[in-house]
């Protein structure tokens, strides 16, 4: 009988030790680094809703994919970038900590942020009015230039959208890039000319490993990701050709609705004041995606009537 | 004595109330399924036959169908292997289903859809005669064929395992006294050891197959649009992340209760043999 009570008490022990550790697993965080310094703004950290300012931190879904927009250092595996800065800034001007985790996929960051799991993401999503049914946007860069990636000898061989005709062209998928390509293919129609042949593949790198082996001659993706793709590429690919489209904004996700988005909005917009905004552009090289002015939800859309949701994908 | 004595089986109280339990629970969870609108049905309704998933749902069964039709017949080429005398065709078998049971699927999939890196071209070379012919690697090796061929040498390794085990389950005393009463090899194979070592084959290999059709899943890293990969790319446009993950998995549903029902009809065809004459 003591035998029996002994087992028992050792097996409780560590399936407690086994419970304690599966829970600080599920804390995964990601250490980041950032040489922004803004001193808190008083006015805006007290519009911080109360839930937030009790426990002091924000948790942040990202994703982190190629420089300049988030990626973590080869060395010391710390993420680094435009998302990072820019919401180290907001956070720093509400008084907030800042916690950062990879959902893995954007199917959990969406799931992540309707369950309230994550309380913000940045993760180059981009604004479009179906989204919006699900997460509130706040928008802190113009997506207005696409790069198109391809074997050195392509080069120059497409200057404009209707080169694209009749080609076989990869995108990320559920990018807006694959949206943009079904749009360009469908006006290639009106013209007579043959269609786009939109091939989607599960993450960037995919891609690019397509164009090496010669499964597509183009994949197009955001001007400075692919960009940073090329310049690591060792030669191999090159950046194309540069593409410029209308209306598209990149926007930090939260759940819908969230009682953080106002207050996030006008972060952003304190930081394009302060010229802080614009100092993290530069620092990256993408200033020609600087917005003059940061808005949410379907102001982002109504703000420049950018329809780019209209014709769906099928 | 009477013999109209009535059978009254034992009242089993317990099983009774916990039928009426079990009941209970099954409705409410379909309840709070069907009436918690967070699941969002109009929109799994909505997409439930939208024409990419369809399109998706067919490559699926395509790829599963030609992973199960060429997997098979080569896994039985290898099973037969093994068991073979000569020391070099047993251990050809055993790296292969070493090799191709350890790599994972999304790693052999990504390797054949980009194999045109390593050889861009493909060529029918003979001693003597010099290169009779060649050809781009990426003509022959579509997205679609390199997900086939990944499938199918995948496929091969796990049904030669399945049918290893089957030949095995057949004592070899019976083999030695099938051979004792005159049969020759082959007359033992097919008369002794097949018909045992099916039934010991099917209910594996019906796992085989449903475990194929979710492999099946993973095409989406070589841009094949299968059932769930289509589903993915719809919500990752609309966020409507849980509704198409539902659809996708009402068609595995379908699917896999179409094959499983396949798989009891053979079955009990076989096991009809067992029955007394």
């Amino acid at each position: 009988m003591k035998r029996e009570v002994f087992c028992a008490g050792i097996l409780m022990v560590l399936g407690l030790v086994l419970v304690q550790n599966l829970g600080r697993k599920a804390e995964n965080f990601i250490p980041y680094q950032t040489d922004i310094a803004v001193p808190v703004a008083q006015d805006l950290q007290e519009r911080v809703p109360a839930e937030y300012r009790r426990s002091g931190a924000l948790l942040v879904a990202t994703h982190p994919t190629t420089p300049p927009t988030v990626f973590l250092t080869p060395d010391t595996m710390q993420l680094q970038g435009r998302e990072i800065d820019i919401m180290a800034a907001v956070a720093q001007l509400l008084g907030l900590k800042l916690y950062w985790v990879n959902p893995g996929s954007l199917g959990s960051t969406v799931l992540g942020l309707a369950s309230h799991r994550y309380d913000i993401a940045l993760a180059n999503l981009n604004v479009t009015e179906t989204r919006l049914k699900k997460i509130d946007f706040v928008s802190y860069f113009d997506d207005k230039r696409l790069g198109l990636l391809g074997l050195a000898s392509t080069q120059g061989q497409v200057t404009q959208w209707h080169d694209l005709c009749g080609l076989t062209i990869g995108a990320g998928s559920g990018t807006e890039n694959a949206t943009v390509l079904q749009n360009h293919s469908w006006e290639c129609k009106q013209v007579g000319a043959a269609p786009i042949i939109v091939m989607l593949f599960p993450s960037r790198p995919a891609g690019v490993q397509a164009i090496i082996s010669g499964r597509v001659p183009y994949f197009l993706g955001p001007y400075e990701g692919v960009k940073a793709m090329a310049q690591g590429s060792h030669g191999q690919i090159v950046l194309a050709a540069t593409l410029d489209r209308h209306g598209s904004y990149v926007g930090m996700g939260l759940p819908h609705p969230s009682s953080l988005t106002p207050v996030i909005t006008d972060a952003v917009n304190r930081l394009i004041e302060l010229g802080i905004y614009q100092k993290i552009l530069d620092k990256w090289g993408i200033s020609y995606g600087e917005i003059g002015k940061s808005y949410s939800n379907m102001d982002i859309l109504n703000s420049v009537g950018a329809q780019n949701d209209g014709r769906a994908l099928q | 004595m009477s013999h109209n004595l009535v059978i009254v089986p034992k009242t089993k109280i317990a099983e009774r109330l916990a039928t009426i339990v079990v009941a209970a629970c099954v409705a409410a969870l379909l309840y709070s399924i069907f009436k918690n609108p967070r699941f969002e049905w109009q929109i799994v309704f909505a997409n439930f036959t939208a024409p990419a998933l369809l399109k998706g749902l067919l490559v699926t069964l395509e790829l599963t169908f030609f992973a199960v039709f060429f997997g098979f017949p080569l896994g039985t080429v290898l099973a037969a292997m093994r068991q073979a005398d000569s020391r070099l065709l047993q251990s050809v078998s055993w790296f292969y289903v070493w090799v191709f049971r350890s790599v994972p699927m999304l790693v052999q999939l990504f390797f054949w859809f980009n194999i045109a890196a390593l050889y861009p071209r493909l060529a029918l070379t003979l001693p003597g005669l010099g290169e009779l012919y060649s050809f781009p690697t990426n003509h022959v090796l579509t997205g679609f064929s390199a997900a086939v061929l990944a499938l199918v040498l995948h496929d091969a390794a796990y049904t030669s395992e399945i049918i290893r085990t089957g030949l095995r389950s057949v004592p070899t005393g019976q083999r030695d006294a099938a051979r004792a009463l005159g049969f020759t090899n082959s007359g033992v194979m097919y008369n002794i050891v097949f018909p045992q070592a099916f039934r010991v084959i099917l209910p594996a290999a019906g796992n085989q197959i449903i475990s194929t059709l979710k492999a099946t899943s993973v095409v989406s890293v070589i841009a094949l649009q299968d059932v769930l990969y289509s589903a993915q790319e719809i919500y990752e446009r609309t966020y409507d992340v849980i509704p198409l993950l539902i659809v996708a998995s009402l068609w595995y549903l379908v699917v896999t209760s179409l094959l499983s029902m396949g798989q009891y009809w053979v079955e009990g065809r076989l096991s009809r043999k067992d029955q007394p004459l």
